[in-house]
């Protein structure tokens, strides 16, 4: 009888190694599952943001992610960014990636999504649990490698003037508290200049030709173009981003020197880290700076900054 | 310790059955083979399929390689084209330099960005598609232009870059590979060097290598001879050092196959290198690609090796039970044996050293009996012996007392009577010796217990009377002599002592119920019970006789018959005393042929 009860479970037991090996009908093939997710883009028209979508579609294809990016039709409307994270949670998404410059925004909607949704933030942070993970450029060595590109090329003589239109942006905080420790630091004057518009680019590079021996800068892509397009060269203009505008100006002389981010292995970076959230790994790091490059017309082709401007995809 | 375990061992090799032994022992050794079998074969066709997918790989980078060769070889002859066919011509001019390039570049759009001749000091002579040279660019500052002029004999291909030379156009821009060279231009002042530049686009590159496909993690790049990448499958990350490639050690490897450690992983690097350019086409096939290590493979694997041992084990447990069961069969036969029952048949069956045991066991056990059969005929014949020696202890007895007879009647001179007792006693000795024979007929025995009497008669004249009534019938039967005259001998010792020629002695002899009964009759004293006994028992002295007569009788004829047969005494004391000899009725040829006499 025992030997019978013994014979019988040990061919159970080799039905059961049988159905597990030779058949999916325990153990299904792993096939890589795909991962919904939405980026939330504040634009969708600079080079930047195009790098950006370059560098998470390469991961979208390494790691099988379906991205849905969305772009905003008021990037300053908090509203619309909340609606449209919603819609984007109720059509199936299970990582967003948010990559507002609005501190208060960013706060906003990590408080308002769903705790199971995963939250990766790129160009900003906040102190948040929700949020996983953020990329970002490091202000303050961005700060440094800008000033001292200013000092070099301007000397110490110059008086600074750093341009902004918007208030609420971060990094134009962030970088412009930097630069003035610098500058102030290298017994240089500097002052920030509030636009209440882009438009009043033109009025102030022109007003500033008059005096010469000022340096412009700006951390808004916008301000900047605007900038270098009403410059002269009694005013060098510095600034953040990049664009074809800009890549033009800076050509052109109109633009002395750009900091510019790599924005394509920020986007492979924020696709990557949602993979691993979505895929249940552990991320070895929740926050990350964002590479850059100090660019003059004498080094955009240079293999450094070609590389970050120009991406090979 | 060691004692422990060989008493272990010990005890339990006495308790394991050899069908047990037979099991293990080859099941353990399947194990064993199948798990080495197992192995081997593991090891063996992971190795074989790493090979497949390396060789096929080969071929694959082969083809690549060819068509990577006839791209460059196709660019170089573009290049041979331009400069032989239009710079070189006495009679060029500007226009129509410009109409030679701009053909090619028409021709060649796909895979060049552009094609521009430079003077040696940098100028641009001619372009297609036509273009002015960006605001600042200078010429003799750009490595293909630098390189060309250091080796003025070769065609050079530089790293790749992004084409700088002319003023962006849109706001797009692309990647290239500068391939350039010295040329000889003619100009209205005559000939002069300059550099020929073609700008091969990276995509053409891109579109012979991105469909590559070596496996799931598997990729090609392309790096030139100082290993910098010319195309990568992740080119922008590496760049951004998002991740590493290790294409300064592929710039050292010669072509074929290597296997090398990259931030700890394993894997297999195929080389080919490009004629001319210095150009290596490395293809990197991680291990874990190519190796049967998943969940299902190894699950796979185990099932196959346990299938078999199992299908290993019930066979062998089918071959254990064909050898053990013909020897379980002889052991319950060889049971039965010792047991002592030797009509056991020993079955011949199974292997041919067990049939060949068992009928070596059939032998001994025919022997045995045969053996058993003479010991009983060995023992008959010590019987026998044993009845001729008792035989013989009554002759002395007989002739001591007829001697004594004879004596007296020759003492006391009565000639007559000692011859009447002479010749009975002759004829006595006559039947006594029946030629040796121990199996007479009923009429003699009668004959010779008349010899006895006539002999006894003479002794103990007027003591008694004696007398025969023996039928006819029984006269031809056989019996064993001398069974009377003990009995008659003891009834005239006994019974007749103290008669006063009253004492009769009556022979009888009848057939009753196939037993043969012959009586002696007397009508003398008596015994009690006890005294029967004793006489049967041989226990009763006398004065005369030694009183051995009437056990020896019996012991003869119980040896003979059994049991049931032999002497039977009825006596009353002061009343007689019937002593009746019993055997089997069976005439005289037949008992005596049952006895061996005849």
């Amino acid at each position: 009888m025992k030997r019978r009860l013994f014979q019988l479970i040990w061919g159970l037991c080799l039905a059961l190694l049988f159905l597990l090996a030779g058949t999916d009908l325990l153990i299904k093939e792993e096939k890589k599952p795909v991962y919904q997710v939405s980026v939330l883009l504040e634009s969708a028209s600079t080079n930047g943001w195009t790098q950006f979508q370059q560098g998470m579609d390469l991961a979208a294809r390494q790691y099988n992610l379906d991205v849905s990016y969305v772009t905003l039709f008021d990037e300053q409307q908090p509203e619309e960014q909340i609606t449209l994270l919603q819609r984007e949670v109720d059509n199936g998404a299970k990582g967003v990636v948010l990559t507002t410059q609005n501190e208060a925004l960013l706060s906003r909607l990590v408080s308002y999504a769903q705790s199971d949704i995963q939250l990766v933030s790129f160009g900003n942070q906040v102190s948040s649990p929700r949020l996983k993970a953020s990329i970002q450029p490091n202000w303050s060595t961005v700060g440094r490698s800008l000033s001292a590109s200013v000092i070099s090329q301007q000397g110490t003589q110059k008086q600074i003037d750093f341009v902004y239109t918007r208030t609420n942006q971060v990094s134009t905080e962030l970088i412009a508290k930097r630069l003035e420790e610098i500058f102030t630091g290298a017994g240089m004057s500097f002052q920030r200049l509030r636009l209440n518009q882009v438009d009043e680019a033109q009025t102030l590079m022109q007003g500033l030709a008059q005096e010469e021996n000022h340096v412009v800068i700006t951390a808004e892509l916008s301000l900047l173009e605007a900038c270098g397009q009403y410059a002269s060269a009694a005013v060098p203009v510095y600034g953040l981003g990049w664009s074809d505008k800009v890549w033009q100006l800076l050509e052109a002389g109109s633009i002395t020197g750009v900091v510019v981010t790599d924005s394509f292995a920020g986007g492979f970076q924020t696709g990557e880290w949602l993979y691993q959230l979505l895929s249940g790994k552990t991320l070895e790091e929740k926050k990350s700076d964002l590479p850059f490059v100090m660019v003059t017309k004498d080094t955009m082709y240079q293999d450094q900054a070609a590389q970050v401007l120009f991406p090979i995809t | 310790m060691k004692q422990l375990y060989l008493r272990w061992w010990r005890s339990l090799y006495a308790r394991i059955t050899l069908r047990q032994l037979i099991w293990v022992s080859f099941t353990l050794t399947s194990l064993l083979g199948v798990g080495l079998f197992g192995l081997t074969f593991y090891g063996r066709y992971s190795s074989q399929l790493q090979e497949t997918i390396i060789e096929e790989n080969k071929n694959l980078m082969e083809q690549v390689a060819n068509t990577c060769s006839s791209y460059v070889h196709r660019m170089m002859k573009v290049s041979d084209s331009l400069y032989y066919t239009a710079i070189r011509r006495v009679d060029a001019n500007q226009a129509m330099l410009n109409a030679s390039f701009q053909l090619l570049y028409d021709t060649n759009k796909d895979e060049i960005e552009s094609i521009a001749l430079f003077s040696i000091q940098g100028d641009l002579l001619a372009s297609a598609p036509a273009a002015t040279l960006r605001d600042g660019f200078e010429a003799r500052q750009q490595l293909w232009f630098r390189a060309a002029l250091a080796q003025r004999e070769n065609l050079l291909f530089s790293p790749l870059q992004v084409s700088n030379a002319f003023a962006s156009q849109g706001g797009s821009y692309t990647w290239v590979v500068p391939m350039s060279r010295v040329v000889q231009v003619q100009t209205e002042t005559g000939q002069q060097a300059g550099i020929l530049l073609i700008q091969l686009r990276h995509s053409a590159l891109e579109d012979i290598f991105s469909n590559v496909l070596l496996g799931e993690d598997a990729y090609v790049y392309l790096i030139d001879r100082n290993g910098n990448l010319l195309y990568h499958p992740l080119q922008q990350l590496l760049s951004s050092g998002e991740i590493q490639e290790n294409n300064q050690k592929a710039a050292s490897y010669r072509d074929g196959n290597w296997v090398e450690e990259f931030q700890g992983q394993k894997r297999d690097v195929l080389v080919k290198s490009i004629g001319y350019t210095g150009w290596k086409i490395v293809g990197v096939i991680p291990q874990n690609d190519i190796s049967l290590t998943t969940v299902k493979s190894v699950l796979f694997a185990l099932f196959l090796g346990l299938f078999f041992l199992t299908a290993l084990a019930a066979l062998y447990g089918l071959i254990s039970r064909r050898v053990t069961e013909p020897l379980l069969h002889l052991e319950a036969e060889v049971k039965e044996l010792e047991e002592g029952k030797w009509d056991t048949e020993v079955a011949v069956e199974g292997f041919a050293e067990v049939r060949h045991l068992g009928s070596a066991l059939n032998h001994l056990v025919q022997y045995i009996r045969r053996l058993m059969e003479d010991i009983v005929k060995e023992h008959e014949a010590k019987r026998r012996s044993e009845i001729l020696v008792l035989q013989n202890q009554i002759n002395p007895h007989f002739l001591y007392n007829t001697l004594d007879i004879i004596v007296w009647m020759i003492e006391n001179e009565k000639k007559t009577e000692a011859v009447r007792v002479v010749t009975a006693l002759a004829r006595f000795f006559r039947i006594s010796l029946s030629k040796g024979k121990n199996i007479i007929r009923v009429c003699d025995e009668v004959e010779h217990v008349r010899s006895y009497l006539t002999i006894q008669e003479m002794r103990y004249k007027n003591k008694f009377q004696y007398r025969f009534d023996v039928a006819e019938e029984t006269m031809e039967l056989g019996v064993p002599k001398l069974v009377l005259q003990p009995l008659v001998e003891n009834a005239i010792y006994h019974a007749m002592e103290f008669m006063d020629g009253d004492g009769e002695i009556v022979v009888r002899g009848h057939v009753a119920k196939q037993t043969l009964v012959l009586a002696v009759e007397d009508n003398g004293c008596g015994m009690t019970p006890e005294m029967t006994e004793a006489l049967l028992a041989g226990n009763i002295q006398s004065k005369k006789g030694s009183g051995v007569g009437v056990k020896n009788v019996q012991e003869r004829l119980q040896l003979l018959f059994g049991k049931a047969y032999g002497l039977f005494i009825q006596s009353e004391p002061d009343e007689g005393t019937i002593v009746e000899i019993r055997l089997p009725a069976m005439p005289y040829e037949e008992l005596a042929k049952r006895e061996g006499e005849r």
